[in-house]
């Protein structure tokens, strides 16, 4: 049995891929809501990249390769439990707070129950605060497709509905429905760019109420792959994500990445085939960039780096 | 980025024009016919339009 005089509150931050949850995050960093805190950052593939968009922070800890409610739990626990005996105040009894912002796929209630029956961690370690984010352009659609959503939907202690200037009132009134009907004890607030927003009056929404379902199903293997850039030119990555995107469509789930561009790096993001303005990362080059990360139905990472690569190679061919 | 995207019709049969008086691409097919597009995007619709066929950087054809 573990013996620390140390007490962490941890509050878990979930919702599916591209939701906002960096985003959100960032911004509560930057306005010092977390400024003491401990975070932890949990992504499904093994390249960082959050760590390159979270890095400023104090005290981030990645945890690569795996969702930390599955492959990457053992290495989540292991880590709060270095944590009780090494954190920087590992000595003081006050209240440590720590954030883990977990990966897009992973279910947020196997985390509670995991830390909460296991024999070190259940005495130490509070989870206060599940937050959920939903994407309010995409949330009804995952909702019906991704089993995951709707997990993490009901594990939620707080529903942050994402982007709700880029959605429809009335969609906007529809999905807080859904939600208020599978999980209605949650606390629900509205957001955009990580800031809080209006929602739609809880009565509108009711009066817009629907009998949607929400099946336990998936629309097939949804794959995490890595793809490297190498020395692919700025012009050919952008013809190829572009062709990806138009193919793809909303089977292309996630894109994600920092690119070494002509105008500097590049933080490029796309959620199923829409492609987000490119943000403009400050400091200098990291070993991290150069990766992106991609969620996708059904293509592999071979067949997706051998198709970055035959693009550069014809326009390699070309050109030359 | 006209280069790279010559290089990734030509794998369809597909040829691209940039008239200097617009900042669109024409598509053009082996036969003559062409499909003006304003953007990338829309030059990869013009492109499977041509074509009969989806464009797609994943296909065989492409990463055979």
């Amino acid at each position: 049995m573990l013996s620390s005089p140390r007490r962490f509150r941890l509050t878990v931050l979930s919702g599916f891929l591209g939701a906002g949850k960096t985003t959100w995050l960032r911004r509560h960093l930057r306005s010092g809501v977390f400024r003491d805190a401990i975070l932890i950052v949990n992504e499904a593939a093994n390249a960082a990249v959050d760590r390159l968009l979270l890095g400023s922070a104090d005290r981030v800890h990645i945890l690569t390769g795996g969702c930390a409610c599955c492959d990457g739990l053992p290495k989540l626990l292991r880590l709060l439990r270095d944590l009780l005996v090494s954190s920087p105040a590992a000595e003081s009894s006050a209240v440590q707070r720590i954030v883990l912002e977990t990966s897009g796929l992973s279910d947020p209630h196997v985390i509670r129950e995991a830390i909460e029956s296991d024999p070190d961690l259940s005495t130490c370690v509070e989870v206060s605060e599940i937050i959920v984010i939903i994407d309010a352009v995409n949330g009804r659609d995952l909702l019906r497709s991704e089993p995951m959503v709707g997990r993490q939907v009901t594990s939620a202690d707080c529903i942050i509905v994402s982007k709700t200037d880029a959605a429809a009132r009335s969609d906007v009134a529809q999905l807080l429905v859904a939600l208020r009907r599978l999980n209605p004890d949650a606390v629900r607030f509205g957001a955009v760019r990580g800031v809080e927003a209006p929602l739609p009056d809880p009565e509108i929404s009711d009066s817009t109420g629907s009998n949607e379902t929400w099946p336990d199903r998936g629309a097939g293997a949804l794959l995490a792959s890595e793809i490297r850039l190498g020395d692919t030119t700025w012009p050919v990555f952008a013809v190829w994500l572009s062709a990806l995107l138009h193919a793809l469509g909303t089977d292309l789930l996630r894109v994600k990445g920092v690119v070494r561009t002509p105008m500097g790096r590049l933080l490029i993001q796309a959620v199923r085939g829409c492609v987000q303005p490119p943000e403009r990362l400050p400091g200098a080059v990291d070993d991290g960039d150069g990766v992106l990360v991609v969620f996708s139905r059904n293509h592999s990472a071979e067949s997706l780096q051998r198709s970055l690569d035959t693009f550069a190679q014809a326009a390699r061919e070309r050109s030359g | 980025m006209l280069d790279a995207l010559r290089a990734a019709l030509a794998a369809h049969g597909l040829r691209v024009r940039a008239p200097s008086s617009w900042s669109g691409f024409q598509i053009v097919a082996p036969s003559g016919r062409f499909e003006n597009a304003g953007n990338l995007d829309e030059a990869w619709a013009a492109a499977e339009k041509l074509a009969g066929r989806a464009v797609d950087p994943l296909s065989p054809l492409v990463i055979a």
